[in-house]
């Protein structure tokens, strides 16, 4: 495999509650407990897990949006942890974001022209007026939408536009947090099929963070899946999806509904978590309170 | 093209475009523009009329105590000055002062409560004491102090209106620290600290536009509060003296006159009443126009109508629920447009089609709640019984009791200042009196819903649980009356998968416990596949396909239920998923 275009190496993130809470014995926090992923150029790493598994903690570490509290993340071989400098710069021009939910994701007093030249105008950069026509073709809108405010659209068209604001620097990576969880299911279908000829066109790579395992199986070259702040399995999404290791991979694969009336009559019945069980628990965080 | 609404400017900005979309949204807002025009109205006259009017504001006149004359449109006073030239003075002052009130008070409210709202903790706790500080301190009684120190003949208005706004700014503060505290969480915040931008471009050019319609109706209540706050002042010696004068002035000077020469009150009077009208409405004219999502039309205007049903034939089966050509306009849109649906006792109806097909608005027809401007059409029948029409004392025979409601959002729809036993305590006494046994009851409901160890739950609050918790809890209400037909509208979206297959599980074994029927609505059709005996797929405000479960999976007939199951995300690799559940089957 080439060189890497992000990578983080051991990162933690533990939180420690406010005093309140403490003294009520509430502990450390260890929402990621040394976490290393890789997403090649032009590839897709996509993350798996449930709420509270560290998947947004990850994203929103390496995006600078939380300090580590260890571990580094570099960014085409330039270390951006602590997103100072040049690199640091250089890193918020070529990663962009989507988030889950395209109704508080856009500033809703901006027109959607104003969205799209928000990041060359916070980069100072020169963004010609054809560009806003340019970014709506790309992801399908009418160009007439960019005189428009977000309420005007729906859930898969808001989608979009995040998407257009996303390409607008051509970044090199961009962070998928949730995109389509909060559509519906054709609208998803769309946004997927977008993303990956998105993907073809410009050989963008993507961090695709998702619950849902058939969602982010769809776009990913390979899957994490995480729990408990771990990284509980990892590999080629074919090899995940067809001899699963982990018990709860195992578990999140079986609670994907399938369109098959007999599959789902013969399930057995899901009335408690399938992991983890009793006896069988994940490793506390193996870097114990870095606080 | 829309090559007048693209940016032309580089490098990009967007303030051109969005100061002439407030312009044009202000413009349709016609009392906004009016009370505008009658503000601009006084303001020029305030400042034209005195120089060609004929008396000055202190000058002495022969007439003395004149009612409203030719001469004297408004009268004069007991020392013979002419009213009309005293208002006019008045009017310059108090507008001057209580403009500049108003902007020293916001511009110190607003910086301080984004500041504090924005960066939180040590920064907020400090402002927050400063607005404190500044709320104990009285008015009146700094004001009689800097009275008795000032030189007579009072002090400018810049000092007086500085001394207000220093003293009136803690509201605004307040309210916009409030609101930024909500929004600074919003991933639109967070989209733009990822492309880069600092601090005080996030609190410029994101968190002020966004308060900017609550700014302007703070401002618009400073404005009359600094008008009186003013007059107040005057009268206590400090701020506007005699011989000068504001409208303020005026009026508590006329207070012991009102029945002796009631013109010199009325006059002033009224001019402060239509200038806080008059602020009023244009600020709230300016607040529609600066945020994009205000409805312009009163949302309370329209009342809740309903068509006269087309009466059906009455050759229909029973079933729990009949509906026939069911309609819901919005005003001239249909949105519902004449759809059938049967359930037969004990039956699972699933209901699919993407968001806007009608689906959810057909479920809240079954039960009556409609939103307020839709009109509804057609007929619903439960149990054999016409439900269009109903009052609101017949639907709580049937609302709760024998049609049970689960909404999507478990987080919303349990009330969160009440433990799980309080809930359930309410819903039990729709039946009457509270049974003796009423927590051996309630554990029963719970432990229906696969909850482990409920007892412990009981003294619990909502948001002490999971979602999938409350989702579970939100199902063990719904069985408490024992109900013929459920009601579950995209009750697992907000949910994790795996929650959402034991959401899924507790759901079918409630069902079962029960033997209710069940309406239930979706946008994903692979969720229904395993819980549904019948599914009608919507779409348009159609029901486009109306079969069983198999037929609609195996055998479906329209091309656009072919297209939904085309796109359902299964795994591509089925045999794993499918071998996987066989797995978890050996292991149980």
């Amino acid at each position: 495999m080439s060189e890497p275009l992000l990578r983080t190496v051991d990162l933690v993130k533990h939180y420690r509650p406010p005093r309140r809470a403490r003294r009520g014995g509430h502990e450390v926090v260890h929402a990621l407990c040394g976490v290393s992923v890789q997403v090649a150029p032009g590839r897709t790493l996509g993350i798996v897990g449930e709420s509270g598994s560290g998947k947004t903690t990850l994203l929103r570490t390496l995006l600078g949006l939380e300090r580590a509290t260890a571990g580094t993340v570099e960014f085409a071989g330039r270390d951006v942890t602590a997103m100072r400098g040049d690199a640091g710069r250089m890193f918020r021009a070529d990663v962009s974001v989507v988030f889950q939910d395209p109704y508080t994701s856009l500033d809703p007093r901006m027109t959607v022209s104003d969205l799209l030249s928000q990041p060359a105008r916070i980069q100072r950069r020169r963004f010609p007026a054809s560009r806003v026509s340019e970014l709506l073709d790309q992801v399908r809108l009418p160009r007439v939408s960019a005189g428009k405010f977000p309420h005007e659209f729906s859930g898969g068209q808001r989608q979009r536009i995040a998407i257009a604001r996303a390409l607008a620097l051509e970044p090199r990576l961009i962070v998928l947090d949730e995109p389509v969880s909060a559509l519906d299911v054709s609208v998803q279908a769309e946004i997927v099929t977008l993303l990956r000829e998105l993907q073809e066109q410009r050989d963008v790579s993507y961090l695709f963070v998702a619950h849902d395992l058939a969602v982010v199986a769809d776009l990913s070259h390979e899957v994490g899946v995480m729990y408990g702040g771990q990284m509980v399995e990892h590999g080629a999404t074919s090899r995940v999806l067809s001899e699963p290791a982990h018990p709860y991979t195992r578990a999140l694969l079986a609670a994907v509904p399938v369109p098959d009336p007999r599959i789902e009559r013969a399930k057995p019945p899901f009335l408690r978590p399938l992991w983890p069980t009793e006896d069988d628990r994940p490793e506390p965080c193996p870097h114990g309170n870095l606080l | 093209m829309a090559t007048d609404t693209v940016p032309t400017d580089e490098p990009a900005t967007g303030g051109n475009g969005r100061g002439r979309v407030i312009l044009r949204r202000f413009r349709r807002h016609k009392l906004g523009v009016a009370g505008l025009a009658v503000l601009v109205l006084l303001a020029l006259v305030a400042v034209v009329v005195p120089l060609v009017w004929p008396y000055g504001h202190g000058e002495i006149t022969p007439d003395l105590s004149q009612p409203p004359s030719a001469a004297h449109p408004m009268g004069t006073d007991t020392l013979g000055r002419d009213l009309f030239a005293q208002t006019l003075r008045g009017l310059q002052q108090s507008l001057l002062i209580a403009t500049t009130v108003t902007v020293v008070a916001c511009l110190i409210g607003v910086t301080l409560g984004v500041i504090a709202g924005y960066f939180g903790r040590f920064v907020d706790a400090a402002v927050m004491r400063l607005v404190d500080l500044t709320l104990t301190l009285p008015t009146i009684a700094i004001a009689a102090f800097l009275g008795s120190v000032v030189p007579t003949g009072g002090v400018n208005w810049l000092a007086l209106s500085l001394v207000l706004g220093v003293l009136m700014w803690t509201p605004v503060s307040r309210l916009v620290r409030g609101i930024v505290l909500s929004l600074r969480s919003l991933p639109f915040v967070d989209a733009a600290r990822v492309m880069g931008a600092g601090n005080l471009q996030i609190m410029t050019r994101h968190l002020i536009p966004n308060v900017a319609d609550h700014i302007i109706v703070a401002a618009t209540l400073l404005f009359g509060t600094a008008i009186l706050a003013e007059s107040g002042l005057s009268f206590l010696g400090f701020g506007v003296q005699p011989p000068d004068t504001s409208l303020g002035l005026l009026v508590s000077n006329a207070q012991s006159a009102v029945l002796t020469r009631p013109w010199l009150f009325y006059f002033p009077g009224l001019l402060i009443v239509v200038i806080v009208l008059a602020v009023n409405y244009a600020g709230e004219g300016l607040r529609d126009a600066a945020n994009p999502k205000a409805a312009l039309a009163n949302p309370l205007r329209t009342a809740r109508r309903r068509r006269d049903a087309d009466t059906p034939p009455d050759d229909t089966p029973r079933g729990v629920l009949d509906v026939r050509g069911l309609t819901v306009d919005f005003g001239d849109q249909r949105v519902v447009k004449g759809v059938d649906l049967h359930i037969d006792d004990g039956e699972v109806l699933a209901l699919v089609g993407e968001s806007g097909s009608g689906k959810s608005v057909t479920a809240l027809s079954v039960v009556g709640l409609l939103p307020p401007d839709a009109v509804g059409g057609g007929s619903v029948r439960f149990d054999g019984r016409e439900l269009t029409g109903l009052n609101f004392s017949q639907w709580r025979e049937y609302r709760g009791r024998r049609i049970a409601v689960i909404l999507q959002d478990p987080s919303t729809t349990l009330n969160p200042v009440l433990t799980i036993a309080t809930q359930f305590k309410d819903s039990m006494r729709l039946a009457g009196p509270l049974p003796a046994d009423h927590r051996d009851r309630i554990v029963a409901l719970l432990d229906g819903v696969a909850i482990k160890d409920p007892a412990r739950l009981l003294d619990s609050y909502p948001h002490q649980l999971s979602g999938g918790m409350r989702q579970r809890i939100a199902i063990a209400l719904a069985m408490v009356h024992d109900p013929d037909l459920i009601i579950a509208d995209e009750p697992t979206t907000a949910l994790d998968v795996t929650v959402q297959a034991q959401v899924m599980s507790t759901l079918a074994l409630a069902r079962e416990r029960t033997g209710a029927a069940m309406l239930f609505i979706t946008h994903d059709l692979s969720l229904v596949a395993g819980i549904a005996d019948q599914v009608a797929v919507m779409r348009a405000g159609e029901v486009v396909e109306h079969a069983d479960v198999d037929t609609v999976f195996y055998r479906p007939r329209h091309e656009y239920t072919r297209s939904l199951l085309a796109l359902a995300p299964s795994l591509a690799l089925a045999p794993a998923s499918r071998s996987a559940a066989a797995d978890i089957e050996e292991d149980s």
